[in-house]
């Protein structure tokens, strides 16, 4: 039986638009120990599953391409510093990728499946991948999928001396999704596919949309709209360039930032009326090339 | 939807036991352990862990890499167990032809990546801003050991990494065998590496859970863990393509999180009881349907604590001989959940209980006492292996076996 999989409700927190975080994480001590990723991601989290209206969740899954940075740096400072002594736990504690799941889980008190993914520009896919797994596996279930990124300033410079910043420009973000496979009537769109592939070449070399949409088997007509985010310059037939939007203008460069097309592109329906398909293509740097399908379930 | 059994037609491990299967396999019936005092680095912490008797070097010759570029540890480590691994089922040799109409993906995870090399560079970037070679953040992020691997294997048509700690690895062989049992995927490399590096040994020598000893699992006296290094992987596949060799089959599986603190255990293990008997659910079983339990047993007072109070949820007053072989490897984090599936696989296959070393007083508030001898000749029809890691994070394998 092929069951379809509903993007329930979204959340994003970016780095230019922090909420005030008293309003999700009321403990202050708790909320003084978290580092700024944490925080974000807990909070977009929180936020999702709010606007899902649902009581609970079956599943926590996570991407994110860098982890903790700020706590992993902390920690080696500290190592070296004071020279192996005096070491304070909790930036180690809090360096583990899987951190903001498992914050989640305790926040929410919930003892459900709770996995993190961590390879670079498909970390969001591969939880994408894993979710949808579940939502086929069983019946009437929700997960809460993420994927997120911090730019700490030590990350942008190492970037920048490794010339990334001449070709795009920094960015970061938490967003959150529940995903369902019921339906409800606030859902936003329908996960049709995720696929992922090796793409050889350099950063110079144009991709070709046409190719893409071949290898993932997907046919495009004026109903369709695509959301490229990538360093490579994308080649397309001269009538389809009304049809695409570069999303990464918009949010900027990072591992995750296909989350950040999702969730802009689950608005997307409402916004243009007539769009029946979303195409999601994403490339980090010169990483694997994914691409996301979702569709209009207004019509 | 698709059902696929599936089963395992290779394995691969690397060790402080040993390189490869029969270097592992001759400790673990020998009782030798492999951990002794650091020599990887310089630490002014006196530490006992479980290292790999290799240099990097010696690592890139075995593998025929370009010895010109630069690889981080965990990668070598990581390269050497799937490479054996997937020798051991054959698919290394593949035929293009074959080869093309097989989806063969790799889903491994780590919990370091390549922070043995990030922190030469930090080291000295953190000093001046313009120093530190850049080539040696190559291996920092956590996927990149794993690309390193499928490009090797020429097997990505679905590559992934999971980090979630020391229960990583385990999550890794419970995706694969997802994806294979839905049709995803039809073979998959899965399991875990990682490497010694200053920031674990320092990370846990910080949480005052370090063994000075070699440690003791499930012991009274025990004082905690001893950092490992390793790689373990399994070749996974469905039942229905051709293979030479099989060690069982991957039939139950789950992850549940204790929901209890970032690093610390419930005392009543219920992460540890709900990941065991969502795994048991999956696989049709009941409790006194499994011969043996490979424990997580890390050797620290809460762990072993909070594992034997699951197991005595579980099974009661019948619980099935188990052990520890952290006191053989100490803990490879990432890595564990490959190198131990790796040793409950052989024990499946050979007939034999791994003994918990090390161990000399039962513990007075839980009532279980592990396996101290070996075991031989055994008739051993299902293993449930046990890996657990911080954020709560709880996974739960059992392999059967294959009469085929």
């Amino acid at each position: 039986m092929n069951k379809r999989i509903y993007i329930l409700s979204c959340a994003t927190v970016e780095g230019k638009n922090e909420p005030d975080y008293k309003d999700y994480i009321p403990d202050p001590l708790a909320r003084r120990r978290m580092s700024r990723i944490i925080k974000m991601g807990l909070t977009s989290a929180m936020i999702a599953l709010k606007d899902s209206g649902l009581e609970s969740i079956d599943g926590i899954i996570t991407g994110t391409g860098w982890g903790c940075l700020a706590d992993t740096e902390r920690f080696l400072n500290s190592i070296y510093e004071n020279d192996e002594r005096l070491l304070n736990p909790s930036a180690f504690i809090q360096s583990t990728p899987n951190t903001i799941g498992a914050q989640i889980a305790l926040s929410l008190g919930t003892n459900c499946y709770n996995v993190s993914y961590v390879h670079g520009g498909i970390s969001f896919e591969s939880a994408l991948t894993d979710a949808i797994l579940m939502l086929k596996e069983g019946n009437d279930m929700n997960i809460l999928v993420g994927g997120f990124d911090e730019m700490s300033p030590t990350k942008e410079h190492i970037l920048g001396r490794m010339g990334v910043w001449r070709v795009t420009t920094p960015g970061e973000g938490a967003h959150f999704f529940v995903l369902g496979n019921s339906f409800r009537e606030k859902a936003l769109a329908e996960i049709e596919s995720v696929t992922t592939f090796n793409e050889n070449g350099d950063l110079n070399s144009d991709i070709d949309l046409m190719n893409i949409l071949e290898r993932t088997g997907i046919s495009f007509d004026s109903s369709c709209r695509v959301l490229y985010g990538m360093t490579n310059r994308l080649s397309f037939p001269e009538q389809f360039k009304d049809y695409l939007i570069d999303y990464k203008k918009k949010c900027g460069e990072y591992p995750t930032a296909s989350a950040y097309a999702l969730w802009y592109g689950s608005h997307l329906f409402e916004q243009m009326g007539d769009v029946e398909k979303i195409i999601i293509v994403s490339r980090h740097l010169k990483e694997r090339i994914s691409v996301i399908v979702i569709k209009n379930i207004s019509s | 939807m698709m059902d696929n059994k599936v089963i395992v037609s290779g394995i691969g491990v690397v060790s402080a036991l040993g390189v490869g299967v029969n270097e592992n396999l001759n400790s673990l019936m020998t009782l030798k352990s492999g951990i002794a005092p650091i020599t990887l680095f310089e630490t002014n912490h006196d530490v006992m862990v479980g290292e790999v008797k290799l240099d990097n070097m010696e690592m890139i010759e075995m593998l025929c890499l370009d010895t010109s570029k630069r690889y981080s540890r965990t990668a070598l480590l990581g390269l050497i167990a799937a490479r054996e691994a997937y020798s051991d089922s054959g698919f290394i040799l593949l035929s293009q032809h074959d080869r093309i109409r097989l989806k063969i993906g790799v889903i491994s995870s780590t919990s370091v990546g390549g922070m043995d090399v990030s922190e030469n560079f930090y080291k000295e970037y953190r000093l001046d801003k313009s120093k530190g070679r850049l080539r040696d953040l190559i291996g920092h992020d956590c996927g990149s050991s794993t690309k390193i691997i499928a490009d090797y294997l020429k097997a990505d048509d679905f590559v992934s990494t999971v980090s979630t700690a020391c229960s990583s690895a385990s999550n890794a062989i419970m995706l694969g065998t997802r994806m294979i049992k839905n049709g995803l995927l039809d073979v998959a490399v899965v399991g875990g590496t990682d490497s010694l590096s200053r920031f674990t040994v320092n990370g846990f020598y910080s949480l005052g859970i370090l063994d000075k000893e070699q440690c003791r699992p499930f012991d009274e006296t025990r004082a905690g863990l001893n950092i490992g290094e390793g790689a373990g992987y399994l070749i996974i596949q469905r039942s229905d393509i051709p293979h030479e060799k099989t060690y069982g089959e991957v039939c139950g599986y789950a992850n549940a999180n204790d929901a209890y603190h970032q690093t610390a255990s419930s005392s009543d293990g219920t992460g540890a009881y709900l990941a065991m008997s969502g795994a048991l659910e999956v696989s049709g079983l009941y409790p006194e349907d499994i011969s043996i339990v490979h424990a997580h047993g890390t050797g620290t007072p809460n762990n072993d604590a909070s594992e034997g109070s699951a197991l005595l949820r579980i099974f009661g007053n019948k619980v099935p001989l188990f052990s520890s072989t952290k006191s053989y490897t100490g803990h490879t984090l990432a890595a564990a959940g490959g190198v131990e599936s790796v040793f409950s696989l052989l024990s499946l296959k050979y007939g034999y209980v791994w003994p918990n070393l090390n161990f000399g007083v039962r513990m007075r508030d839980v009532d279980v006492m592990p396996v101290v001898q070996l075991v031989s000749g055994m008739d051993i029809k299902y293993v449930l292996k046990n890996s657990f890691g911080f954020g709560g994070n709880c996974t739960t394998l059992i392999f059967g076996y294959c009469n085929m």
